[in-house]
């Protein structure tokens, strides 16, 4: 079930009369499962099998880990629960991949392999719950987390239908605390009169909601065109065209993910749960370090201290420690989707880190520059680094290699004619005036916490800040709405 | 405050925002909807009506030469071009009622690679179902007749064709032919461009064809047929010529889906599909890489168009 349809928000409506009117917290646990069992069921059918089993998997791997002494059998087990879940990942989301990489091996050694495509359907959120259930036994493994022992919350924590499709990428300790400290309220008899709802997180959760559906419906979709023509064939195409296709990608994926986390927030939050947060202005990074600490920041601090941090981090010298960026830049790369140009931009960003850290090592001082903290020096670090993030995007939207070639080369070495983009932009004239708008809007949002203004206003004034968004969502609604991009990984 | 506060507060900002949005939609004028309830509401009293509908890929076929051709053939029907620069299959399903309304013996529509691109368009979701699916609600608001203009279905459409119309608007009143109430006369289309210039000049760009499972240009197509052959209408589908130039540039990975759309709806709506890609491909006719020239060079489309139709009439 799409955020952005009629459907959710009936679910929605139906979701919150239904917990309200249930009293008991239990209960309100369980039918918040049945309800993100639905919610996937109604997306991916039958493939809501594979939840359930890394669901169980898990649950039961992580208690017997807890409960074995022996360290031996603590690895056993804790292989038992990654093969399990890397391999239902790899099989669904990467056999294909594979198979089309083995044969093409052999077509170059004249091996006569042909193996047949499996042609499987992606489930959706894999790549997201896996990664829950993975950090949940490497938690219990190391130490760090003691497991549910109730089924259905770790059901809960693993389903969550906010989060179920694209993240936020949970940990369960952020999460099974959650639901632990509110059922011992409640057996504790203390008196909870509304049993999850919290007047603060309501209001900021429908506003967080509302931003949300606002960047996705208006922005990204409506941005979104200008991207597809630009990269479904970008050769002729001049270099500013290729910037403005990048540009353009570069906001509607934004406008599109955070859309989606700012719904799965809110909608959480309106329910009484935190979800971490998953963007903090990312194209106001000063460095390719500072991006991944403001970009889908739940998959950066989960590839950091579930793969960089085991690889051996930055402890083991400075060439192991660019390696390490590279590995776990692929790796994040690849996690995005069984394809080349995935890989290329999480080696681009691997490779950012890399010379970053190399300038930062041979040029200390740099770093302390009195310049870089001036207004004009983070101004021009800010660019220097978005021109860097934007190329990388072209590899994250260009499948074909040639085109993507082509577009680098024309991002890169400057053509200087702009005929072609004058004419693309009169064309498009509604979409770049859109692009326009998002970027006013994200540099207020900038300069100041935009979501935290709007939730402080007076209730009246409130109702009247939220018309707007909401009277733009309802024009540019959609009846059959474009798919999250992150939906596909 | 209290939950009950902001949730009227919500309340009331969902219905001042509803309020905006239906004064903007009902006072913005959608231009496909009106100049079609226009037309439409003619009485058009010849009994035996043949519609062609399409995008300017159709601009070149001309109705009355068409009607000539049937006549000489014993076949009275008068024939209109109802064919409207950047036809979509969208669009045209919400005003598809009013051509049932005209209970034309035959429809024809002419189709191209390039109407099932994505274009940043919908996807339609699918997947393999194997346990029972869930019904969207959306279909369940498809039985109600709430909405008059057919904008509420998906206000985006309408609301971006309002805005880029006035931009766009030319004397809409020059028609190249009778009976081609939605093209406008464009003198440029007569010329013809030299096939080694288009080669050379021109670019051709081509955006993704989604595949059949998910491709949602092509569901609306197929909910037109429905709907025709529902109301004992009988649809024909042809390929629009295409030049050399383009069927060189076009994808292989986009041809072989496009030949996939082709065959899974000759296939699941059995209608008769005809193919004229590369019918004119190497002759020097063409306008542009898709376009025919449009002047007497090219009246053979026209008359190839009319023994379509006789085919089927004696079909």
């Amino acid at each position: 079930m799409l955020f952005n349809t009629i459907d959710f928000v009936v679910f929605f409506i139906i979701l919150l009369t239904t917990v309200v009117a249930i009293k008991h917290r239990k209960f309100q646990h369980i039918f918040l499962l049945i309800a993100s069992y639905f919610f996937f069921y109604y997306t991916s059918n039958y493939l809501i099998i594979l939840l359930i089993a890394s669901t169980l998997l898990d649950f039961y791997v992580g208690k017997a880990i807890w409960g074995n002494k022996n360290i031996l059998n603590k690895k056993i087990l804790l292989i038992i629960s990654l093969v399990g879940n890397l391999g239902l990942l790899g099989f669904f989301k990467y056999a294909d991949f594979a198979i089309l990489q083995f044969n093409y091996l052999g077509e170059q050694f004249n091996l006569a392999s042909d193996i047949p495509f499996l042609n499987l359907a992606l489930p959706i959120g894999i790549s997201f719950y896996t990664f829950q259930t993975i950090s949940y036994t490497v938690d219990i493994y190391r130490g760090k987390l003691k497991p549910s022992e109730s089924l259905r919350e770790f059901a809960l924590f693993v389903a969550f239908f906010p989060q179920l499709v694209a993240g936020p990428i949970v940990r369960a300790s952020e999460f099974l605390p959650q639901l632990r400290e509110k059922l011992q309220k409640f057996e504790t008899n203390q008196k909870i009169k509304q049993i999850i709802f919290e007047n603060s997180n309501l209001k900021l959760g429908i506003t967080l909601m509302i931003i949300g559906f606002f960047k996705k419906m208006f922005f990204a979709d409506n941005i979104a065109p200008v991207a597809n023509e630009i990269f479904s064939n970008p050769y002729g195409l001049e270099s500013f065209t290729i910037i403005l296709g990048a540009i353009a990608f570069g906001l509607q994926i934004y406008g599109d993910f955070s859309g989606y986390t700012d719904i799965a927030i809110g909608a959480a939050l309106i329910l009484g749960f935190k979800l971490p947060i998953n963007f903090n202005k990312p194209y106001f990074a000063t460095s390719p370090s500072d991006f991944w600490r403001r970009w889908h920041i739940s998959l950066s601090s989960w590839l950091r201290d579930y793969l960089y941090i085991p690889l051996g981090g930055n402890k083991k010298g400075s060439k192991f420690t660019y390696a390490n960026l590279m590995i776990v830049m692929l790796l994040g790369g690849l996690w995005h989707g069984a394809s080349w140009n995935f890989i290329i931009w999480g080696a681009l960003h691997g490779s950012y880190l890399a010379v970053h850290k190399i300038l930062a090592n041979k040029f200390p001082s740099l770093g302390n520059n009195v310049f870089f903290k001036t207004k004009g020096g983070k101004i021009i670090s800010i660019f220097i680094t978005q021109y860097f993030v934007f190329l990388a995007w072209i590899a994250f939207r260009v499948q074909d290699l040639d085109a993507m070639v082509y577009s680098f080369t024309k991002y890169i070495i400057l053509d200087f004619q702009i005929a072609g983009t004058i004419e693309f932009i009169l064309v498009h004239k509604l979409a770049i005036a859109i692009m326009c708008l998002f970027i006013i809007f994200n540099f207020i949002s900038y300069r100041k916490n935009m979501k935290e203004t709007i939730v402080n206003l007076r209730l009246r004034y409130w109702i009247l800040v939220l018309v707007i968004p909401i009277s733009l969502i309802l024009l540019f609604f959609d009846a059959t709405p474009n798919d999250f991009i992150y939906f596909q990984f | 405050m209290n939950t009950k506060n902001i949730t009227l507060a919500v309340i009331c900002s969902l219905t001042l925002s509803t309020i905006v949005f239906l004064v903007i939609i009902w006072n913005l004028p959608d231009q496909l909807f009106l100049s079609n309830e226009q037309f439409f509401s003619q009485n058009l009293e010849d009994k035996n009506k043949i519609f062609i509908l399409g995008s300017s890929h159709v601009y070149a076929l001309n109705p009355i030469l068409i009607s000539n051709e049937l006549k000489k053939n014993g076949e009275d029907f008068t024939v209109y071009n109802l064919g409207s620069p950047g036809d979509d299959f969208e669009e045209r399903e919400r005003t598809i009622e009013m051509i049932i309304g005209k209970n034309p013996k035959m429809v024809l529509y002419g189709i191209e690679p390039r109407a099932f691109e994505t274009k940043g368009r919908n996807l339609v979701s699918n997947t393999n179902e194997i346990l029972p699916s869930i019904p969207n609600i959306l279909e369940l608001f498809d039985s109600v007749e709430f909405d008059k203009k057919g904008v509420l279905k998906n206000p985006k459409f309408a609301l971006i064709r309002t805005i880029s119309t006035p931009i766009d608007n030319k004397d809409k009143n020059e028609k190249p032919y009778e009976n081609t109430p939605f093209l406008t006369y464009d003198p440029n289309v007569s010329e013809i461009t030299d096939l080694e210039n288009l080669y050379k000049n021109e670019k051709e760009y081509f955006s993704t064809i989604q595949p059949v499972e998910i491709n949602s240009n092509l569901s609306y197509l197929k909910k037109i047929i429905d709907k025709l052959q529902n109301n004992d209408i009988k649809i024909i589908l042809f390929i629009t010529p295409h030049s050399k130039i383009f069927l060189d540039y076009f994808p292989e990975h986009e041809r072989n889906i496009f030949e996939n759309i082709i065959k899974n709806i000759s296939t699941t709506k059995n209608i008769g599909i005809h193919s004229e890609i590369d019918r004119y491909s190497d002759l020097n006719v063409w306008h542009d890489h898709t376009h025919l020239a449009v002047n007497n060079n090219t009246n053979f489309y026209s008359k190839y168009i009319s023994e379509i139709i006789l085919d089927e009439i004696k079909k």
